[in-house]
């Protein structure tokens, strides 16, 4: 445990950016560039404090606050990286610049909330992150000035409120059983074993609300990444509801409550979310929102955010799996929660490209529904392979990062039917790729479509996000697929391994090395 | 419903507007102040609650985590929940002498409320999906 200000740098980097640029430029550009040079310091900081903080942990100003160790670091550099890119994608999103410095401001505000969430063990500080990230995202879902995103945003909001209401109970109930807010593991062992699992029952219930698992995240899920800003919907989907997952597993892994009951409930959550959402996303993609249902849009439509929202609320109960089984198998905790940084980098990522490249579908076309969305062909250029990546990704096949959540189920240690829950999700996720890119590709709409204008336009940068992940992906499923299989590329996948089995320890404790902490 | 942009100009939310465009119908000074009273309290809770929860003061967080709740649902009602059910507007309370009055002018035209907390104009542009100055859709 050590004592530094680096901790502190990226969030104060993504307030002060976040206040500076709107105040220093008026133009879409000039906030970038500002934008830019504290997103960049923040990230160089952020990958500073990864490749060095080992297995110990870096804390400012009191271990109490905010802490830093291997798994904080992990997810926080997705967070900025993911977050950078999406405010690159703003720029050419928002074609009206006149939004824009408060749209940057609040968006700043979101990552940097996500980021303090990531790097406490304190409940009220993960509490008062929890609240502010709704409160700027609900905001930010607004700025497509759309009824239905107004709509969208109020069920954010109050099942955001919802959550967080539960949370709060539960931190009452912790500081009047042991008399602290801190997740450490001394200050829970006099708590008795019933009161220690309702404790984590309502913490898991609470989160579970901002996570999106079934069934209460179907309320809002799918409405309010699906009406958001695409930069937001990349956001919400590749960061934030993970981020609230990463929560639950560092509280129930702190607790580490004894009760196959819990255990189960999480369990059954996970894999109904994970099943329900996969269907559900296929069933947009095909049939519409009439029979998807969950849509606030006055019109009945095929979505092509929506397709990935009810995807999102499919993968986050992959997280709830690995935490149920976790409760189950102690022994294998730090197992299971290896497979959860890795679907945080699986997901977060492919996620993240799906929603950049629909966005660029969309300004493209300038159409969100794929029932009148004329074949686009070859204006889609690489982002279709891009989208076909992504899609992939999240349909686990060998060859992307989507094999490193293969692996984790398919090991021994998983029961079949759960297995057999993952991959059949999994092909319905790699169906519904496949189908709305054929509609993008060559879409022949029921109804007459035509175009006033020319659509020829300069989304450059909405492209760039797209790509630059997609070889992410490419290249870190490359590597783990061929090394796990010790075709090439071993040694690096050892070290991959090895310093994820250290990280994933870090989740539930503040420092790889057991018995040194709080 | 037929629209004729020379019989009468449109009014938002009871603001006329001379030139037949939409103008939006700011929000009244009290409202807004309020607002702004609301996300400065916010703003202190949030900050306040992660000083005295660092510095283990008990008594002084519950204050803060109190204030940042209240300031949070004060925005929700004020703000929020009004634009998602915006009041009915009478158009003949509004129009003098019964000018505006049918076919000329519908309650869904009169009443345009703001994008809550942006105080900007819906657009309306996308509401089938579509963007409907670029794309035109005719069902078969």
């Amino acid at each position: 445990m050590e004592n530094s200000i680096l901790p502190l740098v990226a969030p104060l980097a993504l307030l002060v950016g976040g206040i500076l640029a709107p105040l220093v430029s008026k133009g879409g550009k000039g906030m970038l560039s500002i934008l830019s040079v504290f997103f960049i310091a923040a990230i160089g900081a952020n990958t500073f404090m990864l490749l060095t903080v080992g297995e110990g942990a870096l804390y400012y100003p009191a271990p109490a606050g905010i802490v830093i160790n291997a798994s904080s670091a992990f997810v926080i550099e997705l967070a900025l990286i993911l977050g950078f890119l999406g405010a690159v994608y703003s720029l050419q999103y928002f074609v009206d610049s006149t939004h824009l410095g408060a749209f940057y401001t609040l968006y700043c505000i979101f990552v940097a909330s996500l980021v303090v969430m990531a790097s406490s063990f304190n409940m009220l500080i993960i509490y008062t992150c929890f609240e502010a990230s709704t409160i700027a995202g609900g905001i930010l879902i607004l700025f497509t000035r759309r009824t239905s995103a107004t709509k969208a945003a109020v069920r954010f909001f109050i099942m955001s409120v919802i959550g967080a209401l539960i949370i709060l109970v539960g931190i009452l109930y912790q500081n009047y059983a042991t008399g602290a807010f801190m997740l450490s593991a001394s200050a829970f062992e006099s708590l008795a074993a019933s009161d220690l699992v309702l404790l984590a029952a309502i913490y898991s219930i609470g989160f579970s609300i901002k996570v999106g698992v079934f069934p209460f995240g179907l309320l809002w899920l799918p409405s309010a990444h699906s009406e958001a800003p695409t930069p937001v919907s990349a956001i919400l989907s590749g960061v934030m509801v993970q981020m609230a997952a990463f929560a639950v597993a560092r509280i129930v892994g702190v607790m580490a409550p004894q009760s196959a009951t819990l255990a189960y409930l999480l369990i059954g959550m996970g894999a109904l979310s994970v099943i329900v959402g996969a269907s559900l996303a296929a069933v947009e993609a095909t049939a519409g929102s009439k029979w998807s249902r969950f849509h606030v849009g006055a019109v009945n439509i095929r979505g092509i955010k929506r397709i990935w929202a009810f995807s999102t609320s499919s993968e986050v109960g992959v997280f709830y799996i690995l935490i149920g089984l976790g409760i189950l198998e102690p022994a294998l905790l730090p197992v299971f929660f290896v497979g959860i940084l890795l679907h945080f980098l699986n997901h977060g990522l492919a996620k993240a490209l799906l929603f950049f490249d629909s966005g660029f579908i969309i300004e493209t076309s300038r159409v969100a529904d794929l029932s009148v969305l004329k074949g686009m062909g070859r204006k889609l250029g690489p982002n279709g392979m891009t989208y076909l990546v992504g899609g992939f990704s999240l349909a686990l096949i060998p060859g992307t990062l989507g094999y490193t959540t293969f692996r984790e189920f398919t090991s021994p240690n998983v029961s079949i039917y759960l297995t057999a829950t993952v991959f059949a999700a999994a092909a319905l996720i790699f169906f519904s790729t496949v189908y709305s890119l054929r509609c993008f590709a060559s879409g022949k709409p029921k109804a007459k479509v035509e175009y006033l204008g020319t659509q020829e336009g300069g989304h450059a940068l909405l492209r760039l996000p797209g790509i630059v992940i997609a070889v992410c992906i490419l290249v870190l499923g490359i590597i783990i697929t061929l090394g796990a299989n010790n075709i090439a590329f071993q040694g690096t996948f050892m070290q991959i391994e090895e310093w994820l089995e250290m990280a994933a320890t870090t989740i539930f404790h503040e420092t790889a090395v057991l018995g040194v902490g709080l | 419903m037929t629209y004729h942009k020379y019989t009468t100009s449109i009014v938002v939310s009871g603001c006329f507007s001379m030139n037949g465009h939409i103008t939006p119908k700011p929000k009244p000074a009290s409202q807004r102040l309020s607002l702004i009273i609301a996300f400065s309290l916010m703003a202190v809770g949030l900050i306040g609650v992660m000083a005295a929860s660092i510095y283990s003061d008990f008594i002084l967080l519950m204050a803060f985590v109190e204030i940042t709740t209240v300031a949070m649902f004060f925005i929700l009602i004020l703000s929020l929940i009004p634009a998602y059910f915006p009041d009915h507007v009478d158009a003949e309370s509004i129009f003098y002498s019964g000018l505006a009055k049918e076919p000329y002018m519908s309650n869904d035209w009169v009443y345009r409320p703001n994008v809550p907390l942006l105080n900007v104009g819906y657009d309306h542009d996308w509401d089938h999906y579509y963007d409907r100055k670029a794309v035109r859709v005719e069902p078969q």
